[in-house]
């Protein structure tokens, strides 16, 4: 599909000046002189025994450029569901047990306020003042896993926590409706006419119903923002996926791209069914039925 | 949950004090783009040489900062009367970066390799007139042409022909071994490039131990980097308009020089609605050159009449032949029978001279009645649809070869000027070696393709560049596209 | 009855964004289309309410039109979405267990699965930049959305017993479809429809961010954050009120569409109290 694009890797590698019989040496370099149909089988038989084929632009293996990039995807997303959850459950338990009162009606406020900000501008004003105001953290780019782990961590923490806001706020909304779901159940009353104080009886009896329905939104979460973080890696000049796809598109490095994207749907399929797993983690009941 | 907190204490407080230094013999620049591959010899992305042009590799002449073009790897050299055969005698000691020994046959090698049929180099032109490479003894090479080439030297200055070790020829995409004064250290695809010294350098030492190149895409990641100290250099800087900022902190300083970037508004001149000249003549004379410059550069960049770099000793100003002048536009278009509805599309390239110079022009051209439609397109769609498809009225792009004026001369070239008086005159400057005839030459190309309004001609591109103010040495201007960083040094 | 809150807030944000872009079809304080460089990056002022650009065009006339932008793109988006969703949801709640519903659901999770951004910039990458692109872009992920809300509530209406007696009374599937199921969850659908609108102005704006939407000289509030940014140092107004718009167009609409809801079912609104 992806192949039907119009415009050629060699061209753009070669620029204005390029003679036409360059162009064509270059092409044949590539093995870009064979039909678009060829060019693909060779790529889907390719893939079944993991060889993803060599990138156009950058001449070295697909594997071995996305390999690189989830080095810097995955801690940064990791880290965004750690802070976007970090922030949603305590918001989602006070406000549901403040239900109805200001207080809950101005955190709600706050969340409504969170989805609605576009998170590229969230990123500009957090680098604004973090960065070029406080100078606090550096303005984006990663030193490189192999330079420690802190100073990596610090790295992420703006572009992770631009990318966190938006989540947190659906998270603590969906955690809030849950939990007040479960408080109305005769349990949770009967647990709170046994003695238990509020917040014992939410640990021990409303957090575990209330996480399931949350479960299924970090999972959602998780692929999009893998791939949802193009934008942020921008922003911040982050080497990974989302930017190694954009760049593929552009340079119409059309194997990368193909590459990305199949990655991405499998890696969303494996997501969808560790969550499936959590479920069962989580609620025991589900593990009996079968 | 209860461990959280302290895990979550130690976390923060180990993030805040975990030093950002300095280290006074490093140094990091920024670039906007990253390049494909680090084979200046294998791709035309002005990103490669500004890596490793001068830096990992070297030619046998070299350009320097004023544009002169010195000694590299040949010491010196001697051309025979007819202009015909150049014999150059090279340094000796020179090894390359895996310890191999540059001799006479690299050289043969590589200026072969470049010239070849197959040869995937962008700039083949360089080499056209070269008949024969020849091996004298290994350290004095003879190059024959097929006919004198005034330009020859200069030819060979450029990263297009720098000198490659034979054996590691098919890595030098990803690993550039060069003889330069430093190597090549690692490529963190995405990210930055990073080079170390090479002390084993047979020129002058440099005083640098490590230099990172970094690629931040983003004009406002830009800004910000450099603000927060995470670069030291952008010496290409893609944010005009910030540039007062830095001006007025002492802690930067601005660098502004010159490009041999001309930027101008290309123009279809086989398109139906253009071919006529007059038209051209009236969206020559609607154009408001210092409103782009303002508006688009704010205020970096020098008004151009023709197509040629203004610091060039050659030079004709002829921006008066253009001047704005919307009432003298308006006359022509009627003239020419379009003064009712003249539509043309304008695609506009990435750059932010284009997509900004770009709205200014559209709106300039709708005050005598010409409308436009705007497109903005990716660089390959670029490539596709103006470049090579020729499908377009008007484009915005910066041509940044040094003396390319010759573009003019090939009828297929994208804005499809098919001038015969324009090709004899090209075919008089090669053959001519008479620097005064030379020169005449192009002045009258210069003016005839003014004349016949091919394109219109905007400005010549600055170079803005921002770097630390204890940064010393850098490049002010861009004879060739690099950052030579064999003088910089901090100061204290 | 008692109106909630954010009913009450969403539907006056919601009125006053529409009403704007309703005025800016017939007035503007000035063209937006004229560029002024003389005039350039003036500080909000009574001759320009939010000040002017670094073209010198007036953001207050500018975010007026680029709502027209963010509304036509927005709304129809969510127009393909229904147009295509909400049958494919119906088919596959009437044919519930079949083959076929499991190929419509499946398709939806593939759908899904694709990430949304890289689609739409694929889109761009072979047809070129344009409104109705990002329409098309936009729309598609909009499709699965209402299929499945749609065979959601058709499914638990399909259990009803009125259904039963309008089966009994020989009517086909398609006919209970149209005439029973659909002005039933017509509600639900309409809450949808006002989330997915306020998604459709956050998609828009972030792919005119990256260039991918309306082209110039049009506005689009995207395109302003974008072309503003590097000088949101030294000229935060620029990138501010685009910014702020946005903000508060999307909330706007999610507060009505959470409104609409709890007025619909007070249930959902409180439970306990």
């Amino acid at each position: 599909m992806i192949e039907i694009i119009p415009g050629d890797p060699a061209s753009f590698m070669l620029g204005i000046n390029a003679e036409p019989d360059t162009v064509h040496a270059l092409k044949k370099e590539l093995g870009l002189d064979v039909s678009k149909f060829e060019r693909y089988y060779n790529w889907i038989t390719g893939m079944f025994i993991g060889d993803f084929g060599v990138s156009y632009t950058y001449r070295v293996p697909v594997s071995e450029l996305v390999m690189a990039r989830i080095g810097v995807s995955v801690p940064l997303a990791l880290y965004a569901i750690f802070l976007s959850t970090l922030i949603a459950i305590p918001i989602g338990i006070f406000s549901a047990s403040n239900h109805g009162s200001f207080k809950d009606w101005s955190f709600m406020g706050f969340t409504q306020l969170g989805i609605a900000i576009p998170n590229f501008w969230f990123a500009m004003v957090l680098v604004l003042i973090f960065s070029i105001y406080l100078k606090w953290f550096s303005a984006g780019g990663i030193p490189g896993w192999d330079k420690g782990f802190l100073i990596n961590l610090k790295a992420l923490t703006l572009p992770a926590f631009a990318l966190a806001l938006p989540q947190a706020s659906i998270l603590a909304r969906i955690m809030r409706s849950a939990l007040i779901e479960t408080l109305s159940q005769d349990y949770f009353r009967t647990a709170r006419a046994s003695g238990l104080t509020f917040f014992q009886a939410v640990e021990k009896h409303a957090f575990r119903n209330a996480l399931i329905p949350v479960l299924t939104i970090i999972g959602l979460q998780f692929s999009f923002l893998i791939a949802g973080a193009i934008i942020i890696e921008n922003v911040f000049f982050l080497p990974g996926i989302g930017r190694l796809i954009f760049q593929g598109i552009i340079q119409r490095d059309l194997i990368v791209v193909e590459s990305v994207v199949m990655l991405l749907v499998f890696s969303v399929i494996i997501v969808n069914f560790l969550v499936d797993m959590a479920y069962l983690y989580v609620d025991p009941r589900l593990r009996v039925k079968k | 949950m209860k461990i959280l907190k302290p895990l979550l204490t130690i976390l923060l407080t180990g993030m805040l004090l975990s030093p950002l230094y300095a280290e006074k013999n490093s140094v990091v620049i920024g670039m906007q783009l990253e390049p494909p591959n680090l084979d200046p010899t294998g791709g035309a992305a002005a990103a490669i040489d500004e890596v490793v042009y001068s830096n990992v590799y070297e030619g046998l002449t070299r350009f320097r900062a004023d544009g002169s073009v010195t000694p590299g790897l040949a010491k010196s050299w001697t051309v025979s009367e007819d202009g015909l055969v150049y014999t150059f005698k090279l340094q000796e000691n020179v090894k390359f970066h895996n310890g191999n020994d540059f001799d006479a046959s690299d050289v043969k090698f590589s200026i072969d390799r470049a010239r070849d049929e197959n040869s995937t180099n962008a700039q083949k032109g360089l080499f056209k007139s070269i008949s024969s490479v020849d091996v004298v003894n290994s350290s004095v090479v003879k190059i024959t042409l097929s006919n004198p080439n005034g330009g020859f030297i200069r030819n060979l200055a450029w990263g297009d022909a720098i000198i490659l070790d034979p054996e590691t020829v098919d890595s030098a995409a990803s690993e550039p071994n060069g003889t330069g004064p430093f190597k090549f250290s690692k490529w963190i695809k995405g990210d930055r490039v990073e080079l170390v010294k090479n002390n084993d350098y047979w020129g002058e030492a440099i005083y640098l131990e490590k230099a990172s190149f970094k690629f931040i895409s983003d004009p406002t990641a830009a800004f910000a980097a450099l603000m927060a100290g995470d670069v030291d250099a952008f010496p290409v800087y893609p944010a005009p308009e910030t540039l007062a900022q830095f001006e007025a902190d002492p802690n930067f300083n601005v660098i502004v020089g010159s490009t041999e970037g001309e930027t101008i508004l290309s123009t279809n001149n086989k398109s139906e609605k253009l071919k006529d000249v007059r038209i051209r003549k009236a969206i020559a004379h609607a154009i408001n050159r210092q409103a782009i410059v303002d508006g688009a550069m704010f205020g970096f960049g020098t008004p151009i009449g023709t197509h040629f770099a203004p610091h060039h000793p050659d030079y004709v100003d002829l921006t008066s032949q253009s001047n704005y002048d919307p009432e003298k536009s308006k006359a022509l278009l009627s003239e020419a029978g379009a003064s009712a509805g003249l539509t043309l599309s304008l695609k506009l390239p990435p750059p932010s001279y284009a997509r900004r110079g770009g709205e200014i022009i559209a709106s300039q051209l709708r005050e005598v009645g010409i409308e436009t439609k705007i497109e903005n397109l990716e660089w390959a769609q670029w490539l596709e649809q103006v470049f090579k498809g020729k499908d377009y009225d008007l484009t915005i792009v910066s041509h940044t070869e040094p003396m390319d004026i010759g573009i003019y001369g090939n009828p297929n070239y994208y804005f499809q000027y098919d001038s015969q008086e324009f090709r004899n005159l090209m075919d008089a400057l090669n053959l001519e070696t008479n620097n005064q005839e030379r020169s005449k030459i192009l002045q009258n190309a210069q003016k005839l393709i003014a004349d016949d309004y091919v394109n219109g001609y905007l400005f010549q591109l600055a170079k803005t560049g921002v770097a630390n103010s204890k940064l010393i040495g850098l490049w002010e201007n861009s004879p060739t596209q690099a950052n030579d960083l064999t003088g910089v040094s901090w100061s204290n | 009855m008692k109106f909630p809150i954010s009913f009450i807030l969403g539907f006056f944000l919601s009125l006053i964004f529409f009403v704007i872009t309703m005025i800016s079809f017939f007035w503007v304080p000035y063209d937006v289309e004229t560029l002024n460089i003389a005039n350039r990056l003036k500080e909000p002022s009574f001759e320009n309410l939010l000040g002017t650009d670094h073209f010198g065009r007036d953001i207050f006339s500018m975010i007026m039109i680029g709502g027209q932008t963010s509304l036509s793109v927005a709304l129809i988006a969510v127009g393909l979405g229904l147009i295509f969703g909400v049958p494919l949801g119906l088919i596959s709640a009437s044919l519930r267990g079949s083959l076929i519903d499991d190929i419509i659901m499946r398709g939806n999770d593939l759908i899904f699965a694709f990430p949304s951004l890289v689609i739409a910039i694929l889109i761009t990458a072979v047809f070129g930049p344009s409104a109705l692109n990002a329409i098309i872009a936009i729309g598609i992920f909009n499709i699965p959305v209402f299929a499945r809300v749609t065979r959601g509530a058709a499914i638990s209406i399909w259990t009803l017993d009125f259904i039963s007696s309008a089966r009994i009374a020989g009517k086909g599937s398609f006919r209970i479809s149209l005439e029973h199921i659909l002005p039933n969850i017509l509600n639900l659908l309409i809450v949808q429809g006002s989330i997915q609108f306020s998604l459709g102005i956050l998609a828009e704006a972030g792919l005119s961010y990256v260039g991918l939407g309306v082209q110039p000289p049009t506005p689009s509030w995207g395109r302003m954050l974008a072309d503003s940014q590097t000088m949101i140092s030294f000229a935060p107004n620029l990138a501010l009120f685009p910014g702020i718009t946005i903000i508060l167009a999307v909330l706007g609409l999610n507060l009505l569409g959470d409104g609409t809801r709890d007025l619909i079912d007070p249930r959902s609104q409180d439970k306990i109290k």
